[in-house]
């Protein structure tokens, strides 16, 4: 047996995955060798160190935010590309300065417009109270979409406030405005979001506009992720909540809609509502999200375990194990199953 | 004197051409489009990848470091920085365990220069040992020889710190070592030979680990 063959031996090992005959050669290595055996003890207290802990997630998206806003930072360029703009070379130097001057200009306009619809519409005196009974997490044509058990009186989306993005949700059909109509002297910029939209406006366009955060109203499904995951790293978890399920019903097929279910999730998970975790986590599976089903499948563990029903757990567990070995969860699912069993 | 960072470089022989043979990687076109700029794909790369990015910081450092998110923020930023260079020659998170692991190597390095480690010294529960056989005294090996592992990580040339930790802290076979870095084989071979006999001379003088293995009596020495 060469060198080469041991170490492989001792790195399959630790991964479970020698048969009767290796674990025999892997015997004689450690009988023989003592440095091989301590390596081999050190890798096994590596693996049990590399395994995922409590509040990942949230350390997670907390490492994506910076880096992101460092990526942008260092791509002067982004903020005018994205909006379909050209720029000189000289205006990108001052790219990010210029992107958020526009939005700042496009912000004040759909306010100022917003804000004229608003007084002059029949809309206006919706009854704010009648939103937590309206609403409706999920279009029931989505697919693939489990749809979400009724909703207990302490969940986070029925403990916001009445606000005005409440009775929107309530009124407003999952579309988008025609801002042309808004905000006439909306130049380029606007004309080129609206562009971006998937649905033509329903009749209740102008309601969604003026009661929508800012930010959002005519945004793409990508800004209002982006909005939804701001309010989260902002400690704003009800208006994170509010922004991720105003994402899948308004861009139910879209990849942004996809991800906010495990995000999404995982906010349930922490706010101690773990049936609307499973619903989102199981979304988000039936979907079949490349990269990250073994962490939906890792939350519906965590939801089912929330909701202590043991033997769905375990056989959730199992699962994970079956379709993403050698994932990040794969030792703490296991470590998990055999404290169970 | 300057300071010695490690980097993604390649050196060594080339690997032997094995045709295109790769398998599919999933990851591999999210990377492309994140390290091509795309904001949202680079998004999506990053919550994929900060998994296995915390999983190498928490083995180098230890899953109870006080400066954990700190280095796995260095480690993202390093990843966002190398991903407009990530050439599909090995997986996409293969490249960022392999990235993420030298980030933290040179953290932990550049700490040990500047004497200023906060390394915590018992980071391991007992109870948190992973062992076939937890008797205590395999339980102490294993700690022991974490402890030697890391601190080999910091004082060996970095050629064999790297061989080390790709083959012990990462759990990478040979072939994995090969793809991920564009070093042959052999070469990995002789580095990790180096690293296994510096581990050995270091663990000879370790009074923990003489008295656990009081038996062996050099018997491989």
């Amino acid at each position: 047996m060469s060198r080469g063959d041991e170490t492989d031996l001792l790195i399959r090992a630790r991964r479970d995955a020698l048969s009767p005959e290796e674990r025999k050669r892997l015997d004689v290595v450690l009988e023989s060798s003592v440095e091989e055996r301590l390596l081999f003890r050190a890798g096994l207290g590596f693996d049990a160190q590399g395994s995922a802990a409590p509040g990942d997630d949230l350390l997670v998206e907390r490492l994506a935010a910076r880096a992101e806003l460092r990526a942008a930072s260092r791509a002067p360029e982004a903020g005018p590309i994205r909006l379909g703009l050209r720029t000189s070379r000289r205006a990108r130097r001052f790219g990010p300065l210029l992107a958020a001057s526009l939005y700042l200009v496009l912000g004040a306009i759909i306010g100022v417009a917003g804000a004229a619809t608003y007084f002059a519409s029949p809309f206006a005196a919706s009854p704010p109270s009648a939103a937590p009974n309206a609403r409706v997490a999920h279009p029931p044509s989505e697919p693939g979409r489990v749809q979400p058990a009724p909703k207990p009186a302490a969940s986070a989306e029925l403990a916001m406030a009445p606000s005005a993005s409440v009775r929107i949700e309530a009124t407003a059909a999952p579309r988008t405005p025609v801002r042309a109509s808004a905000a006439p002297s909306a130049t380029t910029t606007a004309s080129r979001v609206v562009e971006q939209r998937e649905a033509p406006p329903p009749t209740h366009e102008r309601v969604f506009e003026l009661t929508a955060p800012t930010e959002v109203t005519g945004e793409s499904s990508a800004v209002l992720y982006a909005e939804a995951n701001r309010a989260r790293v902002r400690g704003d978890l009800d208006s994170a909540t509010r922004s991720y399920l105003l994402l899948q019903k308004r861009f139910p097929a879209s990849t942004e809609a996809a991800a906010s279910r495990l995000t999404l999730g995982n906010l349930y998970l922490v706010a101690g509502h773990p049936d609307l975790a499973l619903t989102q986590f199981r979304a988000h599976q039936a979907e079949n999200p490349s990269g990250f089903g073994a962490e939906s499948a890792w939350g519906i563990a965590a939801a089912l375990a929330q909701l202590g029903r043991r033997d769905d757990e375990r056989k959730a567990l199992r699962d994970l194990l079956a379709r993403y070995p050698g994932s990040v969860y794969e030792s703490a699912a296991r470590r998990k199953l055999s404290e169970q069993e | 004197m300057p300071e010695r960072r490690l980097a993604l470089v390649r050196g060594g022989k080339p690997p032997e051409a094995s045709g295109d043979e790769r398998p599919y990687d999933d990851w591999g076109q999210l990377a492309r489009a994140a390290g091509a700029g795309d904001p949202r794909a680079l998004r999506t790369f990053l919550v994929g990848a900060g998994p296995y990015i915390l999983r190498v910081v928490r083995r180098v450092l230890g899953g109870t470091h006080l400066e954990l998110e700190d280095v796995a923020q260095e480690c993202a930023f390093a990843v966002v920085d190398a991903l407009p260079g990530f050439r599909g020659e090995c997986s996409a998170i293969h490249f960022v365990c392999r990235i993420s692991l030298l980030t933290a190597m040179s953290t932990r390095r550049r700490w040990r220069t500047a004497k200023r480690s906060r390394e915590v010294e018992s980071e391991i529960e007992l109870d948190q040992v992973a062992s076939l056989h937890p008797s205590p005294e395999q339980r102490l090996s294993t700690q022991a020889s974490l402890e030697l592992a890391r601190e080999l990580m910091s004082t060996l040339p970095l050629e064999q710190a790297g061989a080390l930790a790709l083959h012990c802290v990462l759990g990478y076979t040979l072939l994995e070592m090969e793809s991920t870095s564009g070093v042959s084989r052999e070469t990995w071979k002789s580095r990790l030979r180096l690293a296994k006999a510096a581990f050995r001379k270091r663990a000879m003088s370790d009074l923990r680990i003489r008295e656990l293995f009081a038996p062996w009596g050099g018997d491989s020495a």
